[in-house]
């Protein structure tokens, strides 16, 4: 049974409002939801100075942040499971996260001093580096996959695990020569985290993850046909190699974008589309924005819950969301072992 | 007309395809016969544009195959591969919506009646609801037939093509059932009464004796016989084709010719 393509995106919308609202009112210091509205000028709630600094400063650029995270990152989940047609290609798995989160942590530890810096604009420094670093550590596991074109699921998921393996011990190694200042600041990526940004963050973030969110559906139908077989989709008009780049490109945008940010927070982008598929069927059309609504409830959900739980202690969002996902991972490694044989 | 000329392919040091020529005309059924690796697939690879040849050149109506747009050449031509990827659970009638991707506005609006359409001419209307991943390998093959067919519009819905549009068919009955594997071929043939060029290559003898036009018989990457079907099809060809221990006879049963083929032990 599948639902009507409305009715999931209807639901969907609704969860993310009620997840953006908790998200705003609830915390170390709860706010009553009429004094919220006060903040949009609806009604007659009044909210103390320093109740609207902690909306305005903190839970709002944070509540931002996960959604557009959350939503990014299971966008670039689906796509990335459609180009190579296997539910289970997930970005973080595939070593765009590690190899970011290196190049990330290497930045920081050694790039400000050299003669680079003085070329990249400061802002966007620290997401191009990632960027760069998620691409190579992409393209080396689609390359060690890869025989005569053919993409062998098994060696995949082995090399995505080398490469992250790889990058965790560079990144042990940056933070072994890192200054103590730049140390705390890689620290904090190891476990997601998405408390540290703030506005000037998310300015220069929000543009490139929108991107990502609002221009992988255009690639709805080719992926659809993907799903057929490369050939397949080529005789029914697609650019694969076009497609394949353009697809590649976002997520590996996204994911690094991410990362240099919040850190890893992975399993979004596999379990979000695996639900959504359960629910509606593997159509790109609406498998793609659906999982963007259902990615961005789900983050900040999971956010709320890393910083409600155990308030005032804070848990890492990146390690709620493993514990959530790894499970789910197991499961459908499991269901899927005899139509993608491992090896 | 989609002709090739003098077409070579090299893979690894071994010659895959070599000096072959075809023409395929609007209006003709032309089947491609040949024992294993004789080049059958490798040809209508090249044919389809999937495979760049390393020597000779592919024409498409008057135009070389590398100067269309991928959508461009959707439009003008469909192809049925072998093999089957799809693991994902689509039903039936989202896999044949599948070969409207390219296909025109106007006739994306009428997607619904074009599928169930060509779903009906391959006798699996009622797959349509049905998980494709869940069918058998003789549905699935129906269902992959009915999106080739959706992808050029066909058939029954009166398009006028501006130019002739052609249909490459790698062994579309290998999973089909007797009474299927009739039925497939019997609607090639109608498609090229409307007027496309269907390029099929097959293994059944009989089933080429009796629906193609014109036979192109491939034997080590060479063609070594084309030509109509009572010219190609001699016992003497057959058996250079397919081997000297193949004893071949060309009879008449049931009003058409028919091929009948043995081992012959004694020769051997």
């Amino acid at each position: 049974m599948r639902l009507r393509p409305r009715l999931l995106l209807a639901m969907l919308g609704l969860l993310l409002a009620v997840a953006a609202f908790a998200s705003l009112a609830l915390g170390a210091l709860p706010i009553r939801l009429h004094d919220l509205l006060a903040l949009s000028g609806l009604g007659d709630g009044h909210l103390q100075d320093y109740e609207r600094a902690a909306l305005l400063d903190i839970r709002l650029p944070r509540l931002c942040l996960a959604l557009l995270i959350g939503g990014a990152s299971a966008v670039a989940g689906a796509a990335m499971q459609g180009l190579l047609r296997n539910p289970l290609a997930d970005p973080s798995l595939l070593g765009v996260a590690g190899g970011a989160a290196l190049a990330a942590a290497a930045w920081l530890a050694l790039g400000p001093g050299t003669a680079l810096a003085k070329l990249l604009p400061s802002a966007y420094a620290l997401p191009l580096v990632a960027t760069a670093g998620g691409l190579l550590a992409t393209l080396a596991v689609l390359r060690l996959a890869q025989t005569e074109g053919i993409t062998n699921v098994g060696t995949m998921l082995l090399a995505g695990i080398s490469i992250n393996a790889l990058a965790g011990a560079g990144v042990g190694l940056c933070q072994q020569l890192a200054s103590d200042a730049a140390l705390r600041d890689i620290s904090s990526w190891m476990f997601g985290n998405l408390g540290r940004a703030g506005w000037p963050d998310l300015a220069v973030a929000a543009p490139l993850l929108m991107l990502t969110i609002f221009w992988l559906p255009r690639e709805a139908r080719a992926l659809d046909a993907l799903l057929l077989g490369e050939a397949q989709a080529q005789h029914l008009g697609v650019d694969v190699e076009a497609c394949k780049r353009r697809v590649l490109g976002l997520v590996v945008l996204a994911t690094a974008t991410s990362v240099s940010l919040a850190g890893i927070i992975g399993f979004i982008g596999l379990l979000v589309p695996h639900l959504i598929r359960l629910l509606a069927g593997p159509g790109h059309r609406l498998l793609l924005p659906a999982s963007a609504l259902l990615g961005a409830a789900l983050l900040a959900l999971a956010d709320l819950a890393a910083r409600a739980a155990f308030a005032p202690l804070e848990l890492s969002v990146g390690v709620l969301t493993a514990i959530l996902g790894a499970p789910v991972f197991l499961w459908l490694l499991h269901r899927s072992r005899s139509r993608f044989p491992l090896g | 007309m989609l002709s090739a000329d003098k077409i070579s392919v090299r893979r690894a040091g071994r010659s895959l395809l070599d000096e072959v020529s075809l023409s395929l005309k609007p209006g003709e059924v032309h089947a491609v016969l040949g024992a294993n690796g004789a080049g059958k697939s490798t040809l209508l690879k090249v044919l389809a544009g999937e495979l760049a040849p390393d020597g000779g050149e592919v024409l498409l109506n008057g135009r070389r195959l590398r100067s269309y747009s991928p959508a461009a050449l959707a439009r003008q031509r469909a192809v049925l591969s072998q093999g089957d990827a799809l693991a994902f659970p689509f039903t039936a009638s989202e896999v044949v919506a599948l070969g409207l991707l390219s296909a025109s506005a106007s006739q994306r609006q009428d997607e619904a009646q074009i599928v169930a359409t060509c779903l009906a001419a391959n006798d699996a209307s009622h797959l349509a609801g049905r998980i494709y991943t869940q069918l058998s390998g003789g549905e699935r093959a129906r269902v992959q037939l009915a999106r080739v067919l959706a992808q050029l519009g066909m058939p029954g819905t009166a398009t006028v093509a501006a130019e002739p549009r052609f249909l490459l068919l790698d062994e579309p009955t290998a999973a089909l059932d007797i009474a299927h594997q009739h039925s497939s071929l019997l609607l090639a043939q109608q498609l090229a009464a409307q007027g496309l060029g269907v390029l099929v290559v097959l293994h059944d003898l009989n089933l080429a004796a009796h629906y193609a036009n014109r036979v192109s018989l491939l034997k080590k990457g060479r063609l070594l016989a084309q030509g109509p079907v009572d010219e190609v099809m001699t016992p003497t060809l057959l058996a250079e084709a397919f081997g000297a221990e193949m004893r071949f006879a060309q009879v008449s049963a049931l009003g058409r010719m028919q091929i009948f083929a043995e081992l012959d032990e004694l020769g051997a």
